[in-house]
């Protein structure tokens, strides 16, 4: 309507007569030509934006007063046992509660009881509960009560203190019968139901939280926890609210199903712990399905703290080992569609979307995309990461990878294989699900220079990059060292390497003093007279010492020539005591020469005659031998 | 003799199937003690992977890196190293050029090769002349072989002796110290796998120089390559 009546003026401007008149008339209508388009886009805007629907801002949803936390209604603690009445053998619940926050609470490490009951933590948290335009805190924690022998217990009252003021836990009793009495209350407690006990790191682990049903109806879960190391806990689904003849109930059970994710190897204990609350808590905390005719209490319903026994589970390694290339983490069992390429048909340097759908009952929100490969003539880049919420993602049953690639070759028939692999935890081994090749048709384009640049880089690489992983285990020690120490730093390696050193110094020694020896005969032939002439004195002391004439006689001439042989160009057999008698000189040199004479004639005697020498002859001549042969010796 | 030596072979093995089965804290004990007791290329890659199990980085990367010390072709633990410093965003030493050609033969291959290099030329030298053999070309050209090789085997050997003093941070967020006292001032925190070089010591403390500067670590918080 607006621009219709704007229109309207429009026509009625355009009548006034006169040149004059007429160009102002002009300017006038585009002035408003121009206004009237500005008011058609400020309409064309106010009325797209009326039609969006209103979407919370979330600022503004923080910025919005929430319900404050009620801390100053004074404290109270309960303390009960559950149930007040057990069996010997059995198990109940100290459950202790109070209308303050967990946190401001200075909680004893051990509550004193009776020795004979065995009070083991087994739960402790915190709900919120809506009273009035206040949130009424609700803490709570639980220990795990086994006693064997009937009775009376108490544990007595203590204090606690809580926003740093002192509360009075009350005391609380037990009372234990016997095994052959009727039976008592049933303890109010969670069943945690975990189907796979036995799984792999990482992979998704289904859990199901029940409250089995009660004649006085059922009870509504909320604020629910699992506790344990060594694990994610997924997120709770909304609660179940049915007859469930598995956990073996008369009555409406409620079942929350969650999950979690293990992240090491080992034995792992999980429990689980929920407040009973009422009806507008559970609907806050993810919504109900109600199966069949359920009564469901009304009014406000007391919070207590519920807990689950510690299921034990044997979380397994994955055989890293035998590891297949493109394995991202994913564990479970899944199926890959058949890939979608946006366009079959594109050219050199045109990016072009690669998506396929990855179907499974893994954990598909934790599902990561392999990483694009380095193939010659492509380019390939990661895609956008799947943009549903995790929670639809979980619901439809699959995941979307996709890639951006760019063909740097026209001679490309076909797009990369892009691995991709899975650990399936029924095989106990991984499955090849890499992406398969699609058939393309490349033409030549109009690259870009950083393109083309990139593709005659890319054809001259002989392979593809190969990203560091780890090893597997070494199956055998492999090459081995004495010690860390390199042996240049070993005390002893100095000497292995002297030792060639010396081996070649004593063989430069001896090769000198052969050379020597060489050049200078007469030293070894006076070394050699010398040790005949001591070899042969030393037998003329002996024979005289035993009085043999004979051998003395020999042994004396046979010393006098070898000491005299040196001196002469001959065989010392050759010589006789003319030869010896020159060499002797001194005063008392005619003594010692018939001393020769006669010895060399005694043996001469000796030999040539068989005529023995007297004894007094030859052996006075002692004396005289000895400093003729020391003159020899002397000589040498 | 035989049931010590039998007992020693079991730790490898036990190491192996403890890892397998997920215990990596027993694991890496068993091929620590078997390392302890012989060191080992394959012990130490082994320990090496238990210990990144574990989530002890430092002592990852320094059981890989002495598996590399004890046997330079060992590729499986380089490529262990190449992950480790790619996923934990750690440093490799920087090596001189002399450091790099000690890594090309194993720590103890380069004075073995030396001393055996020097003396055969010394041989080739002196031994014709002693037992009077004809002088051949051939002996002269292996003279200067050995020659030739010996001169190349010192960087080499300076390379060994360098490298033996590179160690790593073992534990994450290792102080720094600016004096060696356990009340000095924090010069800067250390990743566990950090390389650095060790430049002196005093008492309880090391000296070491990072790309990131100077300063003092408890000798508990740092692994050297070849300890002492």
């Amino acid at each position: 309507m607006t621009s219709l009546s704007l229109n309207r003026n429009l026509t009625l401007d355009l009548n006034p007569c006169g040149l004059k008149q007429w160009m102002m008339s002009k300017i006038v209508i585009k002035i408003k030509k121009v206004a009237l388009g500005c008011a058609l886009v400020a309409l064309f805007i106010f009325s797209a934006s009326a039609q969006q629907p209103q979407q919370p801002n979330p600022a503004a949803i923080m910025l919005s007063p929430q319900p404050s936390i009620d801390t100053t209604t004074p404290v109270e603690a309960t303390a009960s046992f559950d149930p007040p009445i057990i069996r010997a053998g059995d198990v109940a619940t100290y459950r202790i509660s109070f209308n303050a926050l967990i946190d401001s609470i200075q909680w004893p490490e051990d509550v004193i009881a009776p020795p004979q009951l065995n009070l083991r933590p087994s739960a402790r948290g915190q709900s919120m509960a809506q009273t009035g335009a206040m949130m009424q805190p609700r803490a709570g924690f639980n220990y795990r009560v086994t006693v064997t022998n009937t009775g009376s217990f108490t544990v007595p009252r203590f204090i606690v203190y809580v926003y740093d003021k002192p509360v009075t836990v009350p005391a609380a009793t037990l009372q234990v019968v016997g095994e052959n009495l009727p039976p008592v209350l049933p303890r109010k407690h969670l069943l945690l139901d975990v189907p796979n006990k036995n799984p792999f790191v990482g992979q998704l682990v289904n859990v199901r939280i029940v409250e089995p049903g009660a004649p006085s109806g059922i009870t509504i879960l909320n604020s629910l926890k699992l506790n344990g190391d060594g694990f994610l806990p997924g997120q709770f689904m909304g609660q179940q609210m049915r007859i469930f003849p598995e956990y073996n109930s008369n009555y409406a059970s409620v079942v929350c199903e969650s999950s979690l994710t293990p992240l090491k190897p080992g034995k792992l204990d999980v429990s689980a712990q929920a407040f009973t609350g009422n009806l507008q808590s559970a609907f806050l905390g993810g919504g109900i399905t109600i199966q069949g005719t359920i009564s469901l209490p009304g009014g406000p319903q007391p919070q207590i703290l519920l807990d689950s026994e510690p299921v034990t589970l044997d979380v397994r390694p994955l055989p890293r080992e035998r590891e297949l290339p493109g394995y991202t983490g994913g564990i479970g069992h899944f199926k890959l569609d058949p890939p979608q390429l946006a366009v079959n048909a594109l050219r050199v340097g045109e990016p072009v979307t690669l998506s396929v759908r990855v179907r499974g009952d893994g954990n598909l929100l934790r599902l990561t995309p392999p990483k694009p490969p380095t193939v010659p003539g492509w380019q390939v880049f990661a895609g956008p990461v799947d943009a549903m919420p995790p929670q639809l993602i979980q619901a439809q049953g699959f995941t979307t990878f996709s890639w951006t690639l760019i063909p740097t070759s026209e001679t490309n028939k076909v797009t990369p294989r892009i691995p991709f692999s899975f650990f399936d935890p029924d095989k106990g081994d991984y499955v090849d699900a890499s992406v398969p090749s699609v058939p393309v048709k490349v033409s030549p384009g109009a690259a870009p220079v950083d393109v083309a640049a990139f593709a005659s880089t890319n054809a001259t690489a002989t392979g593809t990059e190969r990203e560091p992983k780890l090893s597997g285990l070494a199956a055998q020690p492999g090459k081995s060292m004495a010690t860390l120490l390199p042996v240049q730093r070993a005390p002893w390696f100095p000497v292995v390497q002297v030792a060639p050193a010396v081996l070649f110094a004593a063989l430069w020694a001896w090769d000198r003093r052969r050379r020597f020896h060489e050049a200078h005969p007469e030293v070894m032939l006076r070394r050699r007279a010398r040790r005949a002439l001591r070899r042969e004195w030393a037998a003329v002391r002996k024979a005289a010492a035993l009085g043999d004439t004979s051998r003395f006689a020999a042994c004396a001439v046979n010393a006098m020539r070898a000491a005299c042989a040196p001196h002469y160009p001959a065989e010392p057999r050759a010589l006789v005591s003319s030869d010896v008698v020159p060499l002797l000189d001194g005063a008392d040199a005619t003594n010692a020469t018939q001393a020769v004479r006669r010895i060399f004639a005694a043996a001469d005697a000796e030999r040539f005659a068989g005529q023995p020498p007297g004894a007094t002859d030859v052996l006075a001549l002692r004396g005289e031998l000895d400093r003729v042969l020391a003159q020899l010796e002397a000589k040498l | 003799m035989l049931f010590s030596f039998a007992a020693f072979a079991s730790e490898f093995t036990n190491g192996a199937a403890a890892f397998r089965s997920g215990d990596y804290a027993r694991a890496a004990h068993a091929f620590a003690s078997d390392a302890a007791r012989a060191p080992s290329s394959g012990a130490f890659q082994n320990y090496g992977l238990a210990e990144w199990q574990r989530g002890r980085k430092g002592f990852a990367v320094l059981a890989w890196e002495r598996a590399l010390w004890v046997d330079p072709a060992n590729e499986a633990a380089r490529e262990n190293l190449a992950f480790a410093r790619k996923v934990a965003q750690l440093e490799a030493p920087r090596l001189m050029w002399h450091e790099v050609a000690s890594t090309w033969l194993p720590v103890n291959a380069w004075a073995w090769l030396a001393g055996f290099s020097f003396w055969m030329a010394v041989a080739f030298v002196m031994l014709p002349t002693v037992f009077r053999w004809k002088r051949r070309s051939w002996q002269q050209a292996c003279a200067a072989l050995g020659l030739a090789v010996f001169l190349m085997c010192i960087p080499a050997m300076l390379g060994v002796n360098s490298r033996a003093q590179i160690g790593f941070v073992l534990e994450s967020n290792t102080p720094v110290r600016l004096t060696p006292t356990r009340d000095a001032q924090t010069v800067t925190m250390l990743n566990a796998g950090e390389p650095a070089r060790i430049e002196r010591s005093r008492g309880n403390y090391l000296l070491i120089r990072t790309s990131f500067g100077h300063g003092w670590v408890e000798r508990t918080q740092f692994g050297r390559i070849c300890p002492e």
